[in-house]
Protein backbone atom coordinates (compact mmCIF):
# COMPACT_ATOMS: atom_id res chain seq x y z
CA UNK A 1 0.00 0.00 0.00
CA UNK A 2 2.87 2.22 0.97
CA UNK A 3 4.05 1.87 -2.43
CA UNK A 4 1.06 2.65 -4.55
CA UNK A 5 0.42 5.69 -2.68
CA UNK A 6 4.47 7.26 -3.18
CA UNK A 7 3.69 6.11 -6.74
CA UNK A 8 0.71 8.15 -6.84
CA UNK A 9 1.85 11.11 -4.65
CA UNK A 10 4.96 10.73 -7.02
CA UNK A 11 2.55 11.02 -10.30
CA UNK A 12 0.70 14.26 -9.02
CA UNK A 13 3.47 15.66 -8.36
CA UNK A 14 4.95 15.09 -11.41
CA UNK A 15 1.59 15.83 -13.28
CA UNK A 16 1.01 19.20 -11.29
CA UNK A 17 4.66 20.24 -12.48
CA UNK A 18 3.59 19.70 -16.29
CA UNK A 19 1.56 22.96 -16.12
CA UNK A 20 3.75 25.01 -13.82
CA UNK A 21 7.12 24.80 -14.61
CA UNK A 22 10.30 27.08 -12.88
CA UNK A 23 13.60 26.70 -14.73
CA UNK A 24 16.85 28.45 -13.52
CA UNK A 25 18.59 30.78 -15.93
CA UNK A 26 21.42 32.20 -13.65
CA UNK A 27 22.17 31.74 -9.84
CA UNK A 28 25.63 33.33 -9.08
CA UNK A 29 27.36 35.09 -7.02
CA UNK A 30 30.52 37.49 -6.71
CA UNK A 31 32.59 38.47 -4.34
CA UNK A 32 32.39 42.52 -4.53
CA UNK A 33 35.66 43.57 -2.78
CA UNK A 34 37.55 43.83 -6.08
CA UNK A 35 34.47 45.47 -8.02
CA UNK A 36 34.14 48.77 -8.44
CA UNK A 37 31.40 48.99 -11.32
CA UNK A 38 28.44 46.38 -12.44
CA UNK A 39 27.92 47.02 -15.84
CA UNK A 40 24.44 45.26 -17.04
CA UNK A 41 23.66 44.86 -20.55
CA UNK A 42 19.94 43.92 -20.94
CA UNK A 43 17.35 43.52 -23.64
CA UNK A 44 14.07 41.74 -23.14
CA UNK A 45 14.83 41.58 -19.48
CA UNK A 46 12.15 42.28 -16.18
CA UNK A 47 14.69 42.91 -13.17
CA UNK A 48 14.51 43.76 -9.14
CA UNK A 49 17.73 45.32 -8.09
CA UNK A 50 18.35 45.43 -4.03
CA UNK A 51 20.40 46.06 -1.30
CA UNK A 52 23.01 43.31 -0.63
CA UNK A 53 24.18 43.37 3.00
CA UNK A 54 27.11 40.62 2.47
CA UNK A 55 29.27 42.46 0.29
CA UNK A 56 28.41 40.42 -2.64
CA UNK A 57 26.44 40.94 -5.98
CA UNK A 58 24.13 37.90 -6.26
CA UNK A 59 21.99 37.11 -9.49
CA UNK A 60 18.80 35.03 -9.03
CA UNK A 61 17.39 34.63 -12.40
CA UNK A 62 13.91 31.88 -12.74
CA UNK A 63 11.52 31.84 -15.12
CA UNK A 64 8.10 29.96 -14.09
CA UNK A 65 6.04 28.66 -17.28
CA UNK A 66 2.09 27.59 -17.31
CA UNK A 67 -0.02 26.18 -19.47
CA UNK A 68 3.12 26.00 -21.93
CA UNK A 69 3.98 23.26 -23.56
CA UNK A 70 7.10 21.27 -23.67
CA UNK A 71 8.59 22.51 -27.02
CA UNK A 72 7.30 25.83 -26.80
CA UNK A 73 9.12 25.73 -23.10
CA UNK A 74 12.09 24.89 -24.80
CA UNK A 75 12.11 27.63 -27.77
CA UNK A 76 11.38 30.06 -25.06
CA UNK A 77 14.48 28.77 -23.31
CA UNK A 78 16.40 28.89 -26.05
CA UNK A 79 15.73 32.36 -26.73
CA UNK A 80 17.36 33.42 -23.31
CA UNK A 81 21.42 34.11 -23.30
CA UNK A 82 22.85 35.18 -20.24
CA UNK A 83 26.40 35.93 -19.74
CA UNK A 84 28.64 37.32 -16.85
CA UNK A 85 32.37 37.72 -16.39
CA UNK A 86 34.71 40.10 -14.59
CA UNK A 87 37.24 42.05 -16.67
CA UNK A 88 39.55 44.41 -14.78
CA UNK A 89 37.57 45.54 -11.77
CA UNK A 90 34.26 45.72 -13.60
CA UNK A 91 31.41 42.94 -13.21
CA UNK A 92 29.76 42.11 -17.12
CA UNK A 93 26.71 41.10 -16.94
CA UNK A 94 24.73 40.41 -19.92
CA UNK A 95 21.48 38.87 -20.86
CA UNK A 96 19.31 38.79 -24.00
CA UNK A 97 15.71 37.42 -24.43
CA UNK A 98 14.18 37.54 -27.77
CA UNK A 99 10.52 37.76 -26.18
CA UNK A 100 10.52 40.95 -24.33
CA UNK A 101 9.86 39.49 -20.27
CA UNK A 102 8.08 41.31 -18.07
CA UNK A 103 6.96 40.09 -14.36
CA UNK A 104 3.98 37.93 -15.86
CA UNK A 105 3.50 37.79 -19.32
CA UNK A 106 0.44 36.70 -20.98
CA UNK A 107 -0.35 34.52 -24.38
CA UNK A 108 -3.56 34.22 -25.32
CA UNK A 109 -4.54 31.18 -27.64
CA UNK A 110 -7.86 31.81 -29.76
CA UNK A 111 -8.44 29.37 -31.98
CA UNK A 112 -9.57 32.06 -34.99
CA UNK A 113 -7.72 35.23 -33.58
CA UNK A 114 -8.08 38.11 -30.89
CA UNK A 115 -9.89 41.38 -31.36
CA UNK A 116 -9.46 44.66 -29.70
CA UNK A 117 -13.01 46.15 -28.01
CA UNK A 118 -13.28 49.94 -25.90
CA UNK A 119 -11.33 52.74 -25.90
CA UNK A 120 -7.79 51.99 -28.16
CA UNK A 121 -8.51 54.85 -30.19
CA UNK A 122 -9.66 57.37 -27.56
CA UNK A 123 -7.74 60.06 -26.17
CA UNK A 124 -7.22 61.85 -23.14
CA UNK A 125 -10.16 64.43 -21.58
CA UNK A 126 -9.41 67.95 -22.78
CA UNK A 127 -10.67 69.90 -20.00
CA UNK A 128 -9.80 68.87 -16.00
CA UNK A 129 -8.55 70.24 -12.65
CA UNK A 130 -5.34 69.40 -11.06
CA UNK A 131 -4.74 70.31 -7.46
CA UNK A 132 -1.26 70.76 -6.11
CA UNK A 133 0.51 67.43 -4.60
CA UNK A 134 2.59 66.90 -1.91
CA UNK A 135 6.57 65.43 -2.31
CA UNK A 136 5.18 62.55 -0.05
CA UNK A 137 2.67 61.87 -2.57
CA UNK A 138 5.05 61.05 -4.80
CA UNK A 139 7.04 59.22 -2.64
CA UNK A 140 3.68 56.69 -1.94
CA UNK A 141 3.15 56.64 -5.97
CA UNK A 142 6.64 55.69 -7.06
CA UNK A 143 6.41 52.89 -4.52
CA UNK A 144 3.18 51.93 -5.66
CA UNK A 145 2.34 48.29 -7.11
CA UNK A 146 -0.88 48.24 -7.86
CA UNK A 147 -2.08 47.59 -11.27
CA UNK A 148 -4.47 45.76 -13.44
CA UNK A 149 -5.93 41.89 -12.61
CA UNK A 150 -5.93 39.42 -15.38
CA UNK A 151 -9.62 40.25 -15.86
CA UNK A 152 -8.94 43.95 -16.33
CA UNK A 153 -6.47 43.45 -18.48
CA UNK A 154 -8.42 41.01 -20.96
CA UNK A 155 -11.23 43.28 -20.63
CA UNK A 156 -10.80 44.77 -24.36
CA UNK A 157 -9.87 42.16 -26.16
CA UNK A 158 -11.84 39.02 -27.59
CA UNK A 159 -11.44 35.94 -28.91
CA UNK A 160 -13.02 34.93 -32.35
CA UNK A 161 -15.14 32.18 -33.12
CA UNK A 162 -15.19 30.69 -36.47
CA UNK A 163 -17.92 32.48 -37.83
CA UNK A 164 -15.78 35.96 -36.61
CA UNK A 165 -17.63 36.47 -33.71
CA UNK A 166 -16.02 38.10 -30.81
CA UNK A 167 -16.06 36.20 -27.55
CA UNK A 168 -14.77 36.66 -24.38
CA UNK A 169 -11.35 35.27 -23.44
CA UNK A 170 -11.44 32.51 -21.10
CA UNK A 171 -8.67 33.06 -18.66
CA UNK A 172 -7.74 29.03 -18.91
CA UNK A 173 -6.70 29.74 -23.08
CA UNK A 174 -3.95 32.29 -21.34
CA UNK A 175 -0.72 31.39 -21.27
CA UNK A 176 1.61 32.67 -18.15
CA UNK A 177 5.09 33.42 -17.80
CA UNK A 178 6.30 34.36 -14.86
CA UNK A 179 10.02 35.97 -14.36
CA UNK A 180 11.64 36.32 -11.01
CA UNK A 181 14.71 38.04 -11.72
CA UNK A 182 16.59 39.78 -8.65
CA UNK A 183 20.18 41.41 -8.79
CA UNK A 184 21.77 41.92 -4.71
CA UNK A 185 24.64 44.97 -5.24
CA UNK A 186 26.41 47.07 -2.45
CA UNK A 187 24.54 50.52 -2.49
CA UNK A 188 27.83 52.12 -2.96
CA UNK A 189 28.61 50.14 -5.56
CA UNK A 190 29.20 51.95 -9.80
CA UNK A 191 26.39 51.03 -12.47
CA UNK A 192 26.97 51.26 -16.16
CA UNK A 193 23.46 50.37 -17.33
CA UNK A 194 22.40 50.04 -20.71
CA UNK A 195 18.98 48.41 -21.78
CA UNK A 196 16.66 47.84 -24.22
CA UNK A 197 12.94 46.44 -24.05
CA UNK A 198 13.36 45.77 -20.16
CA UNK A 199 11.70 46.67 -16.75
CA UNK A 200 14.40 47.44 -13.85
CA UNK A 201 13.12 48.05 -10.25
CA UNK A 202 15.25 49.68 -7.92
CA UNK A 203 14.79 49.05 -4.24
CA UNK A 204 17.62 50.46 -2.58
CA UNK A 205 18.89 54.23 -3.12
CA UNK A 206 21.99 54.47 -5.02
CA UNK A 207 24.84 56.56 -3.52
CA UNK A 208 27.65 55.49 -6.24
CA UNK A 209 28.19 56.56 -9.81
CA UNK A 210 24.81 55.40 -12.03
CA UNK A 211 25.39 55.82 -15.97
CA UNK A 212 22.21 54.95 -18.17
CA UNK A 213 21.56 54.66 -21.28
CA UNK A 214 18.11 52.84 -22.09
CA UNK A 215 14.91 52.58 -24.88
CA UNK A 216 12.14 51.19 -24.10
CA UNK A 217 12.33 50.21 -20.74
CA UNK A 218 10.77 50.94 -18.01
CA UNK A 219 12.95 52.81 -14.41
CA UNK A 220 11.77 52.76 -11.14
CA UNK A 221 14.29 54.22 -8.71
CA UNK A 222 14.31 55.28 -4.87
CA UNK A 223 17.06 57.86 -4.38
CA UNK A 224 19.75 58.53 -6.60
CA UNK A 225 22.55 61.27 -5.26
CA UNK A 226 25.80 60.83 -6.99
CA UNK A 227 26.50 64.29 -8.86
CA UNK A 228 28.18 62.42 -12.10
CA UNK A 229 24.96 60.70 -12.49
CA UNK A 230 24.01 60.38 -16.43
CA UNK A 231 20.63 59.24 -17.69
CA UNK A 232 20.17 59.31 -21.61
CA UNK A 233 16.44 57.82 -21.76
CA UNK A 234 14.30 56.93 -24.75
CA UNK A 235 10.61 55.92 -24.62
CA UNK A 236 9.83 53.77 -21.85
CA UNK A 237 8.73 55.16 -18.22
CA UNK A 238 10.71 56.79 -15.25
CA UNK A 239 10.14 57.20 -12.13
CA UNK A 240 12.07 57.82 -8.78
CA UNK A 241 12.21 59.21 -5.27
CA UNK A 242 15.20 61.81 -4.84
CA UNK A 243 17.00 63.15 -7.37
CA UNK A 244 19.83 64.87 -6.39
CA UNK A 245 23.35 65.83 -8.76
CA UNK A 246 23.75 64.51 -12.56
CA UNK A 247 22.39 65.22 -15.81
CA UNK A 248 19.10 63.84 -17.50
CA UNK A 249 17.80 62.82 -20.81
CA UNK A 250 14.59 62.36 -21.52
CA UNK A 251 12.84 61.66 -24.92
CA UNK A 252 9.57 60.94 -25.29
CA UNK A 253 9.17 58.89 -21.72
CA UNK A 254 5.59 58.14 -20.11
CA UNK A 255 4.48 58.26 -16.34
CA UNK A 256 7.61 60.12 -15.38
CA UNK A 257 7.16 61.14 -11.48
CA UNK A 258 9.95 62.26 -9.60
CA UNK A 259 9.61 63.31 -5.81
CA UNK A 260 11.99 66.08 -5.62
CA UNK A 261 14.99 67.32 -7.96
CA UNK A 262 18.12 68.89 -6.53
CA UNK A 263 21.20 70.29 -8.10
CA UNK A 264 20.85 69.05 -11.48
CA UNK A 265 19.51 69.40 -15.23
CA UNK A 266 16.73 67.86 -17.11
CA UNK A 267 17.00 67.77 -21.14
CA UNK A 268 13.67 66.71 -22.21
CA UNK A 269 11.29 66.71 -25.15
CA UNK A 270 8.07 64.76 -25.98
CA UNK A 271 7.27 64.33 -22.63
CA UNK A 272 5.37 65.20 -19.41
CA UNK A 273 7.14 65.50 -16.08
CA UNK A 274 5.53 65.66 -12.98
CA UNK A 275 8.01 66.80 -10.14
CA UNK A 276 6.95 67.12 -6.83
CA UNK A 277 9.61 69.42 -5.50
CA UNK A 278 12.36 71.65 -7.28
CA UNK A 279 15.05 72.49 -5.14
CA UNK A 280 18.27 74.07 -5.50
CA UNK A 281 20.32 74.69 -9.08
CA UNK A 282 18.12 73.12 -10.96
CA UNK A 283 17.88 73.53 -14.83
CA UNK A 284 15.76 72.42 -17.15
CA UNK A 285 16.16 72.28 -21.27
CA UNK A 286 12.45 71.51 -23.08
CA UNK A 287 10.70 70.96 -26.29
CA UNK A 288 7.23 70.31 -26.68
CA UNK A 289 7.05 68.81 -23.14
CA UNK A 290 4.43 69.64 -20.54
CA UNK A 291 6.05 70.38 -16.61
CA UNK A 292 4.43 70.35 -14.02
CA UNK A 293 5.99 71.92 -10.71
CA UNK A 294 4.09 71.04 -7.37
CA UNK A 295 6.42 72.84 -4.99
CA UNK A 296 9.55 74.42 -4.25
CA UNK A 297 12.13 73.74 -1.86
CA UNK A 298 12.63 76.34 1.56
CA UNK A 299 15.60 78.64 0.04
CA UNK A 300 15.60 77.22 -3.44
CA UNK A 301 17.61 80.46 -4.90
CA UNK A 302 17.49 79.90 -8.58
CA UNK A 303 15.63 77.60 -10.78
CA UNK A 304 15.45 78.31 -14.95
CA UNK A 305 13.80 76.78 -17.75
CA UNK A 306 14.26 77.18 -21.40
CA UNK A 307 11.38 76.05 -23.55
CA UNK A 308 10.17 75.92 -27.02
CA UNK A 309 6.51 74.63 -27.43
CA UNK A 310 5.64 73.53 -24.24
CA UNK A 311 3.31 74.02 -21.25
CA UNK A 312 4.79 74.66 -18.00
CA UNK A 313 1.79 74.33 -14.87
CA UNK A 314 3.92 75.99 -11.57
CA UNK A 315 2.22 75.80 -8.33
CA UNK A 316 3.60 79.09 -6.47
CA UNK A 317 6.12 78.29 -3.87
CA UNK A 318 4.84 77.68 -0.70
CA UNK A 319 7.72 77.36 1.78
CA UNK A 320 9.62 80.52 0.21
CA UNK A 321 9.00 84.12 -0.84
CA UNK A 322 9.85 84.46 -4.76
CA UNK A 323 10.50 86.26 -7.89
CA UNK A 324 9.13 84.48 -11.43
CA UNK A 325 10.13 86.55 -14.49
CA UNK A 326 8.93 85.49 -17.87
CA UNK A 327 10.95 85.72 -20.86
CA UNK A 328 10.52 85.35 -24.75
CA UNK A 329 7.76 85.73 -26.87
CA UNK A 330 4.35 83.98 -28.36
CA UNK A 331 3.27 82.49 -25.09
CA UNK A 332 -0.31 82.41 -23.53
CA UNK A 333 0.03 83.50 -19.73
CA UNK A 334 -2.88 81.68 -17.46
CA UNK A 335 -2.76 83.60 -13.87
CA UNK A 336 -5.79 83.68 -11.68
CA UNK A 337 -8.07 82.83 -14.09
CA UNK A 338 -7.06 85.45 -16.55
CA UNK A 339 -5.40 84.92 -19.85
CA UNK A 340 -3.11 87.23 -21.40
CA UNK A 341 -1.19 86.32 -24.28
CA UNK A 342 2.24 87.70 -25.56
CA UNK A 343 2.04 87.32 -29.37
CA UNK A 344 4.95 87.19 -31.45
CA UNK A 345 6.56 90.32 -32.91
CA UNK A 346 7.91 90.32 -36.90
CA UNK A 347 11.05 89.77 -35.80
CA UNK A 348 10.50 86.98 -33.45
CA UNK A 349 12.74 89.29 -30.93
CA UNK A 350 12.39 87.69 -27.14
CA UNK A 351 11.58 90.30 -24.52
CA UNK A 352 10.24 90.40 -20.59
CA UNK A 353 7.08 88.92 -20.49
CA UNK A 354 5.45 88.72 -17.56
CA UNK A 355 6.46 89.15 -13.61
CA UNK A 356 5.65 88.32 -10.09
CA UNK A 357 7.04 89.78 -6.96
CA UNK A 358 10.24 91.91 -6.32
CA UNK A 359 13.50 91.77 -8.83
CA UNK A 360 15.44 91.97 -5.60
CA UNK A 361 13.88 88.73 -3.99
CA UNK A 362 17.17 86.12 -3.21
CA UNK A 363 14.58 83.03 -4.65
CA UNK A 364 14.41 83.68 -8.14
CA UNK A 365 11.78 81.06 -11.09
CA UNK A 366 13.21 82.28 -14.81
CA UNK A 367 10.76 80.65 -17.15
CA UNK A 368 12.02 81.41 -20.82
CA UNK A 369 8.99 80.37 -23.47
CA UNK A 370 9.10 81.00 -27.01
CA UNK A 371 5.69 79.51 -28.22
CA UNK A 372 4.61 77.97 -24.82
CA UNK A 373 2.29 78.05 -22.46
CA UNK A 374 2.28 78.68 -19.04
CA UNK A 375 0.03 78.10 -16.02
CA UNK A 376 0.14 79.22 -12.27
CA UNK A 377 -1.77 78.35 -9.56
CA UNK A 378 -2.22 77.96 -5.84
CA UNK A 379 -3.91 75.20 -4.64
CA UNK A 380 -5.38 73.89 -8.50
CA UNK A 381 -4.30 74.53 -11.89
CA UNK A 382 -7.57 74.24 -13.95
CA UNK A 383 -7.09 72.99 -17.77
CA UNK A 384 -9.66 74.14 -19.76
CA UNK A 385 -8.98 74.07 -23.97
CA UNK B 1 3.21 50.24 -23.10
CA UNK B 2 -0.36 51.57 -22.55
CA UNK B 3 -1.23 48.69 -19.86
CA UNK B 4 1.54 47.74 -17.56
CA UNK B 5 0.72 43.99 -16.15
CA UNK B 6 3.66 43.84 -13.75
CA UNK B 7 2.91 43.51 -10.15
CA UNK B 8 -0.19 41.42 -10.98
CA UNK B 9 -0.86 39.48 -8.11
CA UNK B 10 0.56 41.85 -5.60
CA UNK B 11 -2.79 42.18 -4.63
CA UNK B 12 -3.74 39.14 -3.45
CA UNK B 13 -0.85 39.34 -0.90
CA UNK B 14 -2.55 41.89 0.55
CA UNK B 15 -5.49 40.28 0.73
CA UNK B 16 -4.68 37.23 2.73
CA UNK B 17 -6.23 36.37 5.75
CA UNK B 18 -4.79 36.49 9.28
CA UNK B 19 -4.96 33.62 11.32
CA UNK B 20 -6.85 33.71 14.84
CA UNK B 21 -4.71 33.83 17.87
CA UNK B 22 -6.48 30.13 18.85
CA UNK B 23 -6.11 28.49 15.33
CA UNK B 24 -4.01 26.16 16.83
CA UNK B 25 -6.03 24.39 18.98
CA UNK B 26 -8.90 24.98 17.41
CA UNK B 27 -7.27 22.75 14.67
CA UNK B 28 -5.96 20.76 17.27
CA UNK B 29 -9.87 20.15 18.23
CA UNK B 30 -10.84 19.52 14.50
CA UNK B 31 -8.09 16.75 13.77
CA UNK B 32 -9.46 14.58 17.23
CA UNK B 33 -12.62 14.37 15.46
CA UNK B 34 -11.41 13.70 12.21
CA UNK B 35 -8.68 11.04 13.17
CA UNK B 36 -11.07 8.05 13.11
CA UNK B 37 -9.33 5.01 10.68
CA UNK B 38 -10.81 4.65 7.31
CA UNK B 39 -11.37 0.96 5.39
CA UNK B 40 -9.86 2.50 2.41
CA UNK B 41 -7.89 5.23 3.15
CA UNK B 42 -6.17 5.51 -0.50
CA UNK B 43 -9.66 5.01 -2.18
CA UNK B 44 -10.11 8.82 -2.92
CA UNK B 45 -6.62 9.60 -3.48
CA UNK B 46 -7.39 6.74 -6.75
CA UNK B 47 -9.96 8.50 -7.54
CA UNK B 48 -8.30 12.04 -7.70
CA UNK B 49 -5.09 10.87 -9.37
CA UNK B 50 -7.38 8.99 -11.93
CA UNK B 51 -9.32 12.24 -12.28
CA UNK B 52 -6.41 14.58 -12.48
CA UNK B 53 -4.47 12.70 -15.00
CA UNK B 54 -7.82 12.65 -17.22
CA UNK B 55 -7.77 16.12 -16.54
CA UNK B 56 -4.32 17.25 -17.29
CA UNK B 57 -3.96 15.39 -20.64
CA UNK B 58 -7.55 16.50 -22.12
CA UNK B 59 -6.16 19.82 -21.03
CA UNK B 60 -3.00 19.20 -23.06
CA UNK B 61 -4.36 18.03 -25.77
CA UNK B 62 -6.49 20.81 -25.36
CA UNK B 63 -3.61 23.65 -25.44
CA UNK B 64 -1.91 21.10 -28.01
CA UNK B 65 -4.53 21.64 -30.64
CA UNK B 66 -4.67 25.00 -29.85
CA UNK B 67 -0.47 25.69 -30.61
CA UNK B 68 -1.51 24.76 -34.08
CA UNK B 69 -3.79 27.32 -34.39
CA UNK B 70 -3.03 30.35 -37.42
CA UNK B 71 -1.42 33.45 -36.32
CA UNK B 72 -2.69 34.87 -40.01
CA UNK B 73 -5.68 35.47 -37.84
CA UNK B 74 -4.51 38.08 -35.43
CA UNK B 75 -1.90 39.31 -37.56
CA UNK B 76 -4.63 40.36 -40.32
CA UNK B 77 -6.55 41.97 -37.20
CA UNK B 78 -3.63 43.98 -36.31
CA UNK B 79 -2.63 45.18 -39.48
CA UNK B 80 -6.12 46.22 -39.76
CA UNK B 81 -5.83 48.29 -36.44
CA UNK B 82 -2.18 49.70 -38.71
CA UNK B 83 -4.09 50.73 -41.41
CA UNK B 84 -7.05 52.33 -39.29
CA UNK B 85 -4.02 54.11 -37.31
CA UNK B 86 -2.10 55.15 -40.17
CA UNK B 87 -4.95 56.67 -41.83
CA UNK B 88 -5.62 58.88 -38.92
CA UNK B 89 -2.10 59.61 -38.43
CA UNK B 90 -1.42 61.14 -42.44
CA UNK B 91 -5.08 63.31 -41.88
CA UNK B 92 -3.45 64.33 -38.56
CA UNK B 93 -0.05 65.48 -40.39
CA UNK B 94 -1.66 67.39 -43.47
CA UNK B 95 -3.56 69.25 -40.65
CA UNK B 96 -0.48 69.85 -38.97
CA UNK B 97 1.77 71.13 -41.59
CA UNK B 98 -1.21 73.34 -42.90
CA UNK B 99 -2.02 74.87 -39.71
CA UNK B 100 2.06 75.99 -38.80
CA UNK B 101 4.30 77.64 -40.54
CA UNK B 102 7.45 76.95 -38.55
CA UNK B 103 9.55 74.87 -40.36
CA UNK B 104 11.84 74.01 -37.71
CA UNK B 105 8.88 72.37 -35.58
CA UNK B 106 7.83 70.31 -38.99
CA UNK B 107 11.42 69.00 -39.49
CA UNK B 108 11.48 68.62 -36.00
CA UNK B 109 8.31 66.44 -35.81
CA UNK B 110 8.94 64.36 -39.31
CA UNK B 111 12.37 63.29 -37.18
CA UNK B 112 10.55 62.21 -34.07
CA UNK B 113 7.55 60.09 -36.17
CA UNK B 114 10.64 58.36 -38.43
CA UNK B 115 12.18 57.25 -35.02
CA UNK B 116 8.83 56.17 -33.91
CA UNK B 117 8.08 54.30 -37.50
CA UNK B 118 11.59 52.77 -36.98
CA UNK B 119 10.57 51.34 -33.86
CA UNK B 120 7.78 50.15 -35.35
CA UNK B 121 9.26 48.13 -37.84
CA UNK B 122 11.73 46.61 -35.16
CA UNK B 123 8.51 45.66 -32.76
CA UNK B 124 7.13 44.13 -36.21
CA UNK B 125 9.71 41.87 -36.07
CA UNK B 126 8.99 40.53 -32.57
CA UNK B 127 5.18 40.59 -33.90
CA UNK B 128 5.44 38.23 -36.75
CA UNK B 129 7.84 35.99 -34.42
CA UNK B 130 4.93 36.02 -31.21
CA UNK B 131 2.04 36.96 -32.17
CA UNK B 132 -0.11 35.59 -29.34
CA UNK B 133 2.04 37.60 -27.06
CA UNK B 134 0.25 41.00 -25.31
CA UNK B 135 3.27 43.14 -24.68
CA UNK B 136 3.91 43.24 -28.02
CA UNK B 137 0.50 43.78 -29.75
CA UNK B 138 0.18 46.24 -26.80
CA UNK B 139 3.72 47.76 -27.80
CA UNK B 140 2.55 47.76 -31.78
CA UNK B 141 -0.62 49.91 -30.79
CA UNK B 142 1.23 52.15 -28.71
CA UNK B 143 3.52 53.23 -31.06
CA UNK B 144 0.74 54.05 -33.26
CA UNK B 145 -1.50 55.54 -30.50
CA UNK B 146 1.74 58.02 -29.66
CA UNK B 147 2.27 58.92 -32.97
CA UNK B 148 -1.28 59.92 -33.55
CA UNK B 149 -1.45 61.90 -29.85
CA UNK B 150 1.73 64.04 -30.34
CA UNK B 151 0.30 65.16 -33.65
CA UNK B 152 -3.06 65.88 -32.06
CA UNK B 153 -1.02 67.36 -29.07
CA UNK B 154 1.06 69.95 -31.12
CA UNK B 155 -1.70 71.07 -32.96
CA UNK B 156 -4.04 71.81 -30.30
CA UNK B 157 -1.13 73.65 -28.84
CA UNK B 158 -1.08 75.75 -31.65
CA UNK B 159 -4.82 76.44 -31.90
CA UNK B 160 -4.96 77.76 -28.18
CA UNK B 161 -2.21 79.98 -29.28
CA UNK B 162 -3.56 81.45 -32.38
CA UNK B 163 -6.79 81.77 -30.77
CA UNK B 164 -5.22 83.90 -28.38
CA UNK B 165 -3.81 85.87 -30.97
CA UNK B 166 -6.74 86.22 -32.49
CA UNK B 167 -8.76 87.65 -29.52
CA UNK B 168 -5.92 90.12 -28.70
CA UNK B 169 -6.28 91.31 -32.20
CA UNK B 170 -9.63 91.86 -32.63
CA UNK B 171 -9.53 93.76 -29.23
CA UNK B 172 -6.94 95.98 -30.63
Amino acid sequence: MKTLFKLLALMLITLLQLNAQQHNIFNKSFDANSITTLDLNLDGVYVKIEESLDNKIHFNYTIEFDNYSKKAIEEQLEGINTIAKIVDSKLLFETFSETPLSDVVYSIESLHGITFEGDYMTFKETSEIRWRKPKKYFYGMNDDTKVETLKEYLKDLRGLDGEGRAQRIDSKNVKTLKTNFIIKIPADINLRIRSFDSHMTFKLDLTGLVNVNARNTNLQFMSLTNPLNNFDIANGKFRSNDLKGGAYKFNHVSDLKIASVDHLNIDSEFTTIIIGEVGREVKIVDFNGKYWLNNFSEGFKYFQMDTEYSEINLFYPEKSSYYIETYGTDTLHIYDKTNFEIEPNRKNELSKMFVIGKASNINKIQLNSVHGIIRFGKDFIEINE
Amino acid sequence: MKRDIRYLFNDEDDNLKQLPDNHRAEFMTQLKKQSKPKRKPFVWLSVAAILLIALTVGFNVFNTDIDTNKPEAIIAQVESIEAEYLANIETEWQNFIALTEDEKLVKRFRKKLDELDSDYQEISVQFKNDSNNILVIEALVDNLQTRLQILKDIQKHIKILNQNNEQHENTI
